[in-house]
């Protein structure tokens, strides 16, 4: 519909619009958009990209449309590929490189497969080492040979950018001579330059690798940059490989700035730490030196760990052995004891066997071993023992007090020696009847205890309160003291039998009786009974002749009692007036009548001997009419 | 610190590797000795605000008889290649040499746009033999600086060093990686 038409055309056109409009109303819009959707590039671009990836999805699958549609694809690719290279080999730089190396890292390991097999019959010590080496680390026996040959260190690492031959970042040992690296780097671009440029075509291999004595040079080529490795010895080649990951790994994250300022990729601790990577653990054989005398140190440690845990382990076993038997001895020769069983367990000394309640305890046994108690596991039954010493212990726990007495047992007969109670003697006497073992008691040397003996003592002997009875100093005999009437102290000591094995020594007794006989003879020496005239005596005379007859009278039993012979003199006196003759005959009157009023006194008369007494003469004295008592001792009969 | 590529280019003898050991080294030698290849050295300069390694590129000389089109081989190419700014020197003595400077110049601008570039006069201890005249810069658009130099005295060497490293360095284009 252009302006070229007629008027009359126009106003029929308008008509034909209106009618349009009338008869189609809202579907003309909606023609009108649908035509629009068609004609217009942008909704239909829309369109397609909405259905698109179903419908890829969709010819994916079909079996017939599937192959129609890689052709183009694939011809595409492959046009775009030859237009612009280097964008595609930089893309797949990051993937053909690990895949390539997983592939050649297959085949490495069936040759270390085969190099395994190879060697599986070598027997050299070194194999033979290795071989030890592999089995101790796990590591397999090919890899272990591989690591032994390897013989390189990487001392310095560059990464440089590929165009300018500029530092990015470096990397170095320590002990690396420092060099210009940035001279070193623009020079070893140069020189790839020159290589490249100078071979034309077919130098579009970059350099690999240079040599200068027992230094080489690796140059890993990246697309953006380049990892110049400064390598000492001669390095396997699976390092490169790890230097291309290193090198990849690299490229993936930090690509894209390698082409930018060098300081910005030299600040980004990644690269660095990349770096560094690569250079750790590439010291082979240094690193082979100093584990193996590590391992070597780890070797001896462990071989003098063992020889201490095996002295150790001996000298521990040799002194439980000999404690054991120290242990075992003891017990054996102790009384009351049977050991039936003792062995080392577990750290434990164990014992078992018959114990008597009175041997000794167990616990001082042991500690006279100087073994440690908790060490000692016990397992001891009571018994009765029928040793000698258990006996006598028996014996003596029966007795109850018996400190001071020996027991002899000389396996048959029991001998005594020593103080007993009754009870004790009673209990002995009765032994062999009830005893397994003893067949007889002798008690010869036995006897009964003090308290007890001095107790029958005055029993028997029916002693007067005033006699003391006592255990003597010595211990060896009972001594009688104290005041008794002779008579009693004569009839005991005449029977003086032993009590309960105690001698009974009376001689004190008899001192106290002499002592007081002597002192009876002394009262009564030169006592005097005066007369007043002719045969008659003073009244005092007459009173004192009482107490005289009852001193005499003691003194005549004391005598007889203590066996001593005395004589009673009385002396006759006379004043001496008239004549010697009647004087002599008053004095022996005077005497006879002494003598006569004794003997009625109960004064045995044999005791008793007149004699006339010695005066003077001529002279008249009063005082002479008197009787003098002497008293003698004779001589023991 | 910051590190940087810079190339000596231009016709041969006109002094270029003179002007690296002067810079670097501080010394002149009056012995020529064709340069084949390429000399490397590196020198680190304080500048205005940092210090900076300048790793030089002393390119062997372009022989002004080549056609424009073979003055570049394709080595210069590859030593050229990442550079951070470009010194074209050329003989005073020898105005030939200022033609392939020129030449040279159009073919850099072309091949590296936003690089840097200063041109130097060497041998101004000969000036009073110098054959160039006015107009012998003509040509050199875009050209950062013009500077007469000497390598046997020393005259505007380390100026002229100093002044392209300045600006090298401010060039923000070179951390974009866009050389």
């Amino acid at each position: 519909m252009t302006d070229s038409r007629n008027p009359g055309d126009r106003s029929e056109a308008a008509e034909l619009a209106r009618l349009r409009a009338l008869l189609l109303g809202d579907e003309k819009k909606r023609l009108d958009r649908l035509y629009q959707r068609v004609t217009e590039p942008e909704p239909r671009t829309g369109d397609v990209a909405e259905v698109l990836p179903g419908a890829m999805n969709r010819v994916a699958d079909d079996p017939v449309a599937g192959p129609q549609m890689e052709r183009p694809i694939v011809q595409t690719i492959r046009s775009a590929i030859k237009r612009d290279t280097e964008s595609f080999a930089e893309a797949l730089f990051p993937v053909l490189g690990p895949a390539i190396r997983r592939a050649v890292a297959d085949a490495l390991r069936s040759l270390v497969q085969r190099i395994n097999v190879a060697m599986e019959h070598s027997f050299t010590a070194k194999g033979l080492r290795w071989r030890l080496e592999a089995a101790r680390s796990g590591v397999p026996f090919g890899q272990v040979v591989m690591r032994h040959t390897m013989l390189y260190a990487v001392q310095e690492v560059f990464l440089i950018q590929a165009e300018s031959g500029l530092v990015l970042a470096s990397a170095r040992r320590e002990d690396t001579l420092l060099l210009d690296k940035d001279a070193f780097s623009a020079m070893l671009t140069a020189i790839q330059a020159f290589i490249q440029d100078s071979f034309g075509a077919a130098g579009g291999e970059p350099l690999r690798s240079a040599e200068l004595g027992d230094r080489t040079l690796w140059l890993i080529n990246g697309p953006r940059a380049v990892l110049a490795c400064v390598i000492i010895g001669s390095p396997p080649h699976e390092v490169r490989e790890q230097l291309m990951d290193a090198l990849e790994t690299l490229h993936s994250q930090y690509g894209d700035q390698f082409s930018g300022a060098p300081e910005l990729v030299a600040a980004e601790p990644g690269v660095n730490a990349i770096l560094q990577e690569t250079l750790l653990g590439e010291t082979v054989e240094p690193a082979q030196d100093s584990r193996r005398s590590r391992s070597r140190l780890i070797w001896a440690g462990a071989g003098l760990a063992l020889l201490l845990v095996l002295t150790w382990t001996a000298w521990t076993a040799w002194t439980d052995n000999r404690l054991e038997h120290r242990l075992a001895r003891l017990f054996e020769s102790e009384p009351g004891y049977v050991l039936t069983r003792h062995d080392m367990r577990d750290g434990q000394f164990h014992l078992a066997g018959l114990r008597d309640p009175l041997a000794r305890p167990p616990a001082v046994l042991i500690g006279e071993t100087g073994v440690d108690s908790e060490r000692v596991s016990l397992g001891f039954h009571p018994y009765q023992s029928l040793e000698a010493e258990m006996i006598e212990r028996r014996l003596r726990a029966a007795l109850g007090d018996a400190t001071n007495l020996e027991l002899e047992f000389d396996g048959a007969g029991l001998a005594v020696r020593g103080a007993l109670t009754s009870a004790q003697f009673a209990m002995l006497e009765n032994l062999p009847g009830l005893h397994p073992v003893i067949r007889s008691v002798d008690l010869s040397q036995a006897r009964l205890s003090a308290a007890e003996a001095v107790e029958q003592a005055r029993a028997q002997l029916s002693a007067p309160p005033s006699v003391a009875f006592a255990a003597s100093a010595a211990g060896d005999r009972i001594e009688v003291a104290g005041a008794a009437p002779v008579g009693w102290f004569a009839a005991a000591s005449e029977r003086s039998l032993p009590v309960g094995g105690w001698a009974l020594d009376f001689e004190p007794l008899r001192q106290s009786l002499g002592s007081r006989l002597s002192e009876l003879e002394r009262g009564l020496e030169d006592s005097v009974v005066q007369f007043s005239r002719g045969l008659r005596m003073t009244p005092d005379s007459q009173t004192r002749m009482e107490s005289l007859a009852r001193d005499l009278a003691e003194l005549q039993d004391l005598a007889a009692g203590l066996g001593v012979e005395i004589e009673i003199q009385l002396e006759g006196y006379a004043d001496g007036v008239g004549a010697a003759e009647k004087n002599l005959e008053i004095a022996m009157s005077r005497a006879r009548a002494v003598h006569s009023a004794l003997k009625d006194r109960g004064i045995n008369p044999d005791l008793l001997v007149l004699a006339p007494g010695h005066w003077e003469g001529g002279a008249a004295d009063p005082q002479q009419r008197k009787v003098v008592v002497q008293i003698t001792r004779e001589p023991a009969r | 610190m910051i590190s940087r590529k810079l190339c000596l280019l231009g016709a041969f003898a006109v002094g270029k590797t003179s002007l690296m050991r002067r810079f670097v080294k501080g010394v002149f030698d009056e012995r020529y000795i064709t340069t084949l290849g390429v000399k490397i050295d590196t020198k680190t300069v304080e500048l205005e605000n940092q210090t900076a390694k300048l790793v030089i590129w002393d390119i062997e000389g372009a022989d002004p008889a080549d056609r424009e089109n073979q003055l570049i081989s394709s080595r210069m190419k590859a030593y050229l290649a990442g550079t951070d700014g470009l010194l074209l020197v050329a003989d005073g003595t020898r105005p030939v040499t200022i033609d392939t400077a020129r030449a040279i110049y159009r073919w850099f601008t072309a091949e590296f746009p936003s690089v840097p570039a200063a041109l130097l006069l060497n041998k101004s201890d000969l000036v009073d033999e110098w054959a160039a005249g006015e107009g012998c810069l003509d040509g050199f658009d875009g050209l950062l600086q013009c500077f007469t130099t000497s390598a046997l005295s020393g005259e505007n060497v380390e100026r002229t060093f100093l002044y392209l490293a300045e600006a090298l360095t401010k060039d923000e284009n070179r951390a974009d990686g866009d050389s």
